[in-house]
């Protein structure tokens, strides 16, 4: 009886009907685009945590991020909140240099044409410059700014993680 | 103006008087709880758990569980997602519809993790049982370890095996109450119980009785201020 109420309390529950569109699942962004890859952690320390912070520009949780790499290529499955809810988006780097950015998961209520293939394709071979911005300028889209913005972080992050993950690799 | 005109306004403006310090007081309660549940969401008072000493004040309850939400606040993390917490053979896995919270022995957080990960909409349960994680969402179960390194889909009908088990389920929210709670029952009184309804009613008319003979008070006022010029 008791779990009966708790799936009934879960099914009306505002989670349960919070608006959410998924494009794609993580797992089947990451079957399509680097099938076979390895799921790896990078530890976090100190200075890149710092240097993460200031490229998103908030706190990031944790100690380490996960990640899928295969042949040299990495794939990240990442967070970033657009005005109040978390967009997902899977990011492929191949050598510093990305190959594919898909949102995989939109959560807000305006600004979802970021996920449309016209938009992502910008960021097609994009590097990450020395001062942690883009080697160039992504055309924003009127009235999804704040969801281009954090489209933005993530793309930037996913390169900084790859570099850290190569680095790591060379000291190795 | 006659006498008993004047004696009439200086009764009503009285009474006015009286009505006006005492609704002042509810109104300012009123006022200052609606503007912090005006922004309930902007300033985090829907996810920030009330001090557990007022909880227990105000609310008599008294819990034992521990905070989920400390580890996430000292991150700057809102945990109003947050249901449940389960124990691993090392750390401690927050579990929250959205997102899993991976802390080590020490309470620090090691990882943040989407459920979307596992190929989860959102989580609506789950069971630890040694070092199996299972996760469930609207439409599969996941097995994974605690360290949460990849996951692999039961079949439903190992999935249906373990509907017996004591699953943490989300939705059964923990016994905490949030700063947006307690404003809310402020707002509406509601901690006077059965009499809150009445005293609201009173309270209302109390307000259209001050409007009223405001007005009434202006009107006096205004006709002897012409007749006088």
């Amino acid at each position: 009886m008791m779990s009966l109420a708790a799936w009934l309390v879960l099914l009306t529950s505002p989670v349960a009907l919070a608006m959410e569109t998924i494009y794609q699942q993580p797992l089947e962004f990451l079957k399509e685009n680097l099938s076979g890859c390895q799921q790896q952690v990078l530890w976090l320390k100190k200075d890149i945590k710092s240097q993460i912070e200031r490229l998103v520009d908030h706190p990031f949780p944790g100690v380490r991020v996960r990640y899928c790499e295969k042949d040299g290529k990495t794939a990240w499955v990442l967070d970033e909140i657009g005005k109040t809810e978390p967009i997902t988006s899977g990011i492929i780097v191949n050598q510093g240099r990305v190959e594919q950015v898909r949102v995989l998961i939109f959560r807000e209520s305006r600004g979802s044409e970021v996920h449309r293939g016209a938009f992502t394709r910008q960021y097609q071979d994009a590097v990450l410059e020395s001062d942690h911005s883009l080697d160039r300028y992504i055309d924003g889209i009127t009235g999804a700014t704040m969801s281009v913005s954090a489209l933005n972080r993530q793309v930037k992050l996913a390169l900084l993680l790859d570099k850290v993950t190569r680095e790591k690799t060379n000291d190795h | 103006m006659t006498i008993d005109k004047a004696k009439r306004r200086k009764a009503v403006a009285r009474w006015h008087r009286r009505f006006a310090i005492f609704i002042s007081i509810w109104l300012i309660l009123l006022a200052v709880t609606g503007l912090l549940i005006n922004h309930a969401h902007d300033w985090k008072l829907d996810s920030e758990s009330l001090a557990k000493p007022l909880q227990r004040w105000v609310y008599g309850i008294d819990s034992n569980e521990p905070d989920l939400c400390e580890p996430l606040t000292r991150e700057g993390i809102a945990c109003d997602q947050l249901f449940a917490r389960l124990q691993l053979p090392v750390g401690v896995l927050l579990l929250g519809v959205r997102d899993l919270f991976l802390l080590d022995d020490s309470g620090q957080l090691v990882e943040k993790l989407s459920v979307s990960q596992f190929g989860l909409a959102s989580l609506q349960a789950a069971l630890g049982e040694g070092s199996d994680i299972y996760l469930r969402g609207s439409n599969k179960t996941v097995l994974t370890t605690p360290d949460l390194m990849g996951g692999r889909t039961l079949d439903s009908e190992a999935a249906t095996a373990l509907n017996g088990r004591q699953w943490q389920v989300a939705g059964i929210i923990p016994d905490t109450i949030t700063w947006e709670r307690f404003l809310l029952d402020l707002h509406a009184a509601r901690f006077l119980g059965p009499v809150a309804k009445v005293f609201n009613d009173l309270m209302a008319a109390f307000v259209l009785i001050l409007a009223i003979s405001g007005l009434w008070l202006f009107r006096v006022k205004r006709n002897a201020a012409s007749r006088d010029n």
